[in-house]
């Protein structure tokens, strides 16, 4: 007969100290990446609660989209090379144009500013998505004097695919500003804008 | 000068940063790998949210951020979680990730998950986080004396699920195990003998 001894308490602690499932992300990922994940997941919050509070976001800063380029953004044919930097780029967003066609953003090669404000511009890419309608619509306010809805329907698009960089520069300004950065010191970054050609 | 405000966050951001892997850890171990940057960056926004409610202490603290965690995961249910493209970098900082063997530990975790989700939690936060006693009750928000017996009781119906017979744990002892070298304990925790002494309100963690 098999005897079923008492189990002592350390045999049960190693079997259930055992049983721990292993943890691979919490042993690969990076220092700076957890810190960038922190400052990011503050402006997430920020950003989140100013959602709640205030549904539409003003745009006032009408020349953000030069700026947020620093070298301009890109716009970019499918079949054209794109640079270096766009095979990983800190922020990637598909972007529906009002007539329904989806672009492909990459934004990234922030440079030109102090590591502080490149470490809060980058949390702020990493935490960000693509604008609502509505803030894209305040920003092509704020550049061309005229909602979409009053914009020729030949246009529109256009006009869609840079306000859409616009109320990202906006938001980006914002969150620079709410940790105590001038914005006007922030990193030039580079975009490139991939959509479909019409008919494809 | 900095303003109150900036300082609060600044010992918020040195908090986070400080236990960020610690709690991608504790996560990564409740919700499986593919869904632990998530709950990291949701618990992380949530902290950020009621960053006013942040301890002085800094142990308070730490244990303010799993009660966090802890919420995160029971508030948002495997697959419903938000994916943020914060945690999307994440994931993919860290790279290829090789698959864990799934199969190590099944009937261990499985008789775990069996127990009642209080019970569950006590023995994982004991077993796979190295948490004492003391650290479990602050961040559950329960009584010390109320976790010391469920814990005995987790331990005594795990020994009879798993047909091993009964522990000879003694109900009123304070003492938990020192984890063996299949846990890695958090740091804080690194070194020290468990007991249960300290209390807080119990209520569960104020944010």
């Amino acid at each position: 007969m098999d005897d079923i001894r008492p189990l002592l308490d350390d045999d049960i602690d190693l079997i259930l100290s055992r049983s721990a499932p292993i943890t691979p992300l919490a042993l690969a990922v990076r220092d700076d990446e957890l810190q960038i994940a922190v400052a990011g997941a503050r402006l997430e919050a920020a950003r989140r609660h100013r959602h709640r509070r205030t549904p539409r976001v003003a745009a006032f800063t009408a020349v953000a989209v030069l700026m947020l380029g620093g070298a301009g953004v890109a716009v970019a044919a499918t079949n054209e090379s794109w640079p270096a930097w766009a095979a990983s780029p800190d922020l990637t967003l598909a972007v529906t144009l009002p007539s329904g066609v989806v672009c492909d953003y990459r934004i990234g090669n922030l440079e030109g500013a102090a590591p502080d404000i490149s470490r809060a511009a980058l949390a702020f890419l990493a935490a960000t998505s693509v604008p609502t309608a509505e803030q894209v619509d305040d920003a092509v306010v704020a550049i061309h004097g005229e909602s979409l809805a009053e914009t020729p329907a030949s246009k529109r698009d256009d006009r869609y695919e840079l306000g859409v960089i616009q109320a990202l520069a906006v938001e980006l300004d914002q969150a620079l500003q709410d940790q105590g950065f001038d914005a006007m010191q922030r990193p030039n970054f580079e975009g490139v804008i991939t959509c479909p050609e019409v008919g494809e | 000068m900095t303003s109150a405000r900036e300082q609060h966050a600044r010992r918020l951001t040195a908090s986070l940063e400080r236990n960020a892997r610690d709690l991608l850890r504790y996560l990564e171990r409740r919700v499986g790998t593919n869904d632990a940057a998530d709950a990291l960056s949701e618990t992380m926004i949530a902290a950020w949210r009621h960053s006013t409610r942040l301890p002085d202490d800094d142990a308070e603290a730490r244990m303010w951020l799993f009660g966090i965690a802890r919420n995160t995961i029971l508030n948002v249910s495997r697959g419903e979680r938000r994916r943020t493209l914060l945690a999307q970098r994440l994931q993919q900082s860290a790279g290829d990730l090789e698959a864990p063997d799934a199969t190590e530990g099944t009937e261990i975790r499985d008789a775990i998950e069996r127990l009642s989700p209080d019970l569950a939690e006590i023995i994982r936060a004991v077993h796979w986080d190295g948490f004492t006693l003391t650290e479990v009750s602050q961040y559950l928000g329960l009584p010390a004396s109320t976790i010391r017996s469920r814990y005995a009781r987790a331990k005594q119906m795990l020994a009879t699920t798993l047909e091993l017979g009964p522990t000879t744990t003694a109900p009123a002892s304070d003492a938990i195990p020192t984890p063996t070298s299949a846990i890695t304990r958090p740091p804080s925790s690194a070194g020290r003998n468990p007991q249960v002494g300290l209390m807080r309100a119990a209520e569960g963690p104020a944010f």
